[in-house]
């Protein structure tokens, strides 16, 4: 739920990483931090939660324009997927304006990816909020591991596994090295941007 | 003091953490007063445009006195308008305070005061209890037959699926998760030496497991012989078997 603050002429909206643990959110978000530096508005947060860092900074993409003479600010976030995470998840999924999910596509972590996925479409249904209907990216992540003999799944049997339903905009990626990141998340944010428009004007 | 109380509500219609987010972005200043019943003194937040400068509760201040009460999962707060005097303890980002207090909840590094209820009839907040680690006796290995890896997030057994061994926590940690109509209520977390299973899966064939059992981080059970507890079972006296 983007929040319009008129005294700054700001609209805030968030968007988070998800994904199952280890598959390469904090990678993501650390790649951004670095290499869009002049885009971020002060420092990372970092959480030391168990298995998977909690990550957050404010993100000024500029270059997309105002959305009714409001600069736009994004915060990102990872949120760890353990059970125990709940009151974090609550905090960062709520009033949540766009999603990237971070699948591994190592081929052990095959029931992982499907298993994180469909944790988000319940935790998403906890806040009133259908999976099928909020801006939602899928990347395919660790593509570079392929160069190491290490067994990956195919795209195609990731389309299967996670997009077959869904139908949202794909992307493979490698966040080690920053390939993909980057187009990951302008894809998000303007699916994001996009519903925030909507949104004002059926508000107008 | 003479400061208007401007809003003012219950923590369980919105909690401290979307509070003072509210304030945040609101780049408020003044004092946020808490009070439960189970606390005798009431706790205080003072916000210095929107971001967190000082806290206290009965024997804390700071940062201290302000991440224990993210534990206070139920009471009534008042926000007043005006200045404040008191020192700007607390330095850290409103992002970063918010963050890690609600880590430190989650891992049951603060502790939750209000009402404990597991069943589903009282569970008015869907929120995971506090819980303490359990670690179990010391391993009998003699009993091991087998062992088996998981890896964080892994199922190691699924409430309602049926299974008759038992299995005893070698390394890691354990989390016993309950489905209910909230979604997942956890109830235990077990360590080293605690055991899965019970006297029932291998005195009638095929009882459904009453709880989900989850890995957290790496976790390594061992598979224990049912067949032998079974036979040793048997030969103990009726009243020992009264209390297992």
């Amino acid at each position: 739920m983007a929040i319009l603050d008129l005294k700054k002429r700001e609209i805030e909206c968030k968007i988070v990483y998800y994904g199952p643990g280890r598959s390469g959110k904090t990678t993501n978000l650390e790649y951004i931090f670095k290499a869009f530096q002049k885009h971020v508005k002060g420092e990372m947060v970092s959480i030391d939660t168990e298995g998977d860092r909690t990550l957050f900074f404010d993100f000024l993409p500029f270059g997309i324009g105002k959305i009714k003479g409001c600069d736009v600010r994004v915060q990102l976030y990872t949120v760890p997927g353990q059970v125990q995470y709940s009151s974090t998840r609550k905090l960062v999924l709520k009033g949540v304006d766009g999603v990237v999910f971070v699948a591994d596509s190592l081929e052990v972590r095959r029931k992982k990816n499907m298993l994180s996925l469909k944790d988000l479409e319940q935790n998403l249904k906890e806040y009133g909020i259908s999976i099928f209907k909020i801006p939602l990216v899928v990347q395919f992540n660790k593509r570079d591991l392929a160069g190491q003999g290490i067994p990956l799944m195919s795209i195609a049997d990731m389309e299967r596994d996670l997009n077959r339903q869904l139908k949202v905009p794909t992307f493979s990626a490698s966040a080690v090295k920053g390939d993909g990141v980057g187009n990951t998340l302008n894809e998000c944010l303007k699916l994001t941007l996009q519903s925030i428009q909507r949104q004002f004007k059926w508000a107008e | 003091m003479g400061n208007k109380i401007v809003l003012a509500g219950s923590l369980d219609f919105l909690s401290l953490g979307d509070i003072l987010q509210l304030l945040g972005s609101n780049g408020s200043t003044g004092t946020l007063r808490i009070k439960s019943k189970y606390v005798e003194e009431p706790g205080f937040v003072h916000i210095i445009e929107g971001d967190p400068a000082n806290a206290s509760t009965g024997s804390l201040t700071g940062l201290e006195a302000l991440n224990s009460l993210f534990g206070w999962v139920e009471g009534e707060y008042e926000f007043a308008q005006g200045q404040v005097t008191e020192e700007k303890l607390i330095n850290k980002s409103r992002m970063e305070i918010l963050l890690d207090g609600l880590r430190m909840l989650d891992d049951g590094e603060i502790e939750k005061i209000g009402p404990v209820s597991v069943s589903k009839s009282q569970d008015s907040t869907g929120k995971e209890k506090d819980l303490p680690l359990i670690n179990g006796p010391l391993v009998d290995y003699s009993y091991v037959v087998d062992e088996e890896s998981f890896s964080d997030g892994d199922t190691i057994a699924e409430e309602g699926k049926h299974g008759g061994w038992i299995w005893v926590v070698l390394e890691g940690v354990i989390n016993v998760v309950k489905e209910t109509s909230r979604g997942p209520l956890s109830l235990l977390r077990l360590g080293a030496g605690a055991f899965i299973g019970s006297v029932a899966s291998f005195l009638r064939g095929g009882s459904a497991r009453s709880a989900s059992v989850l890995a957290v981080g790496d976790v390594q059970v061992g598979v224990l012989d049912s067949q032998r507890l079974f036979t040793e079972y048997s030969g103990v006296s009726d009243e020992f078997r009264g209390l297992i």
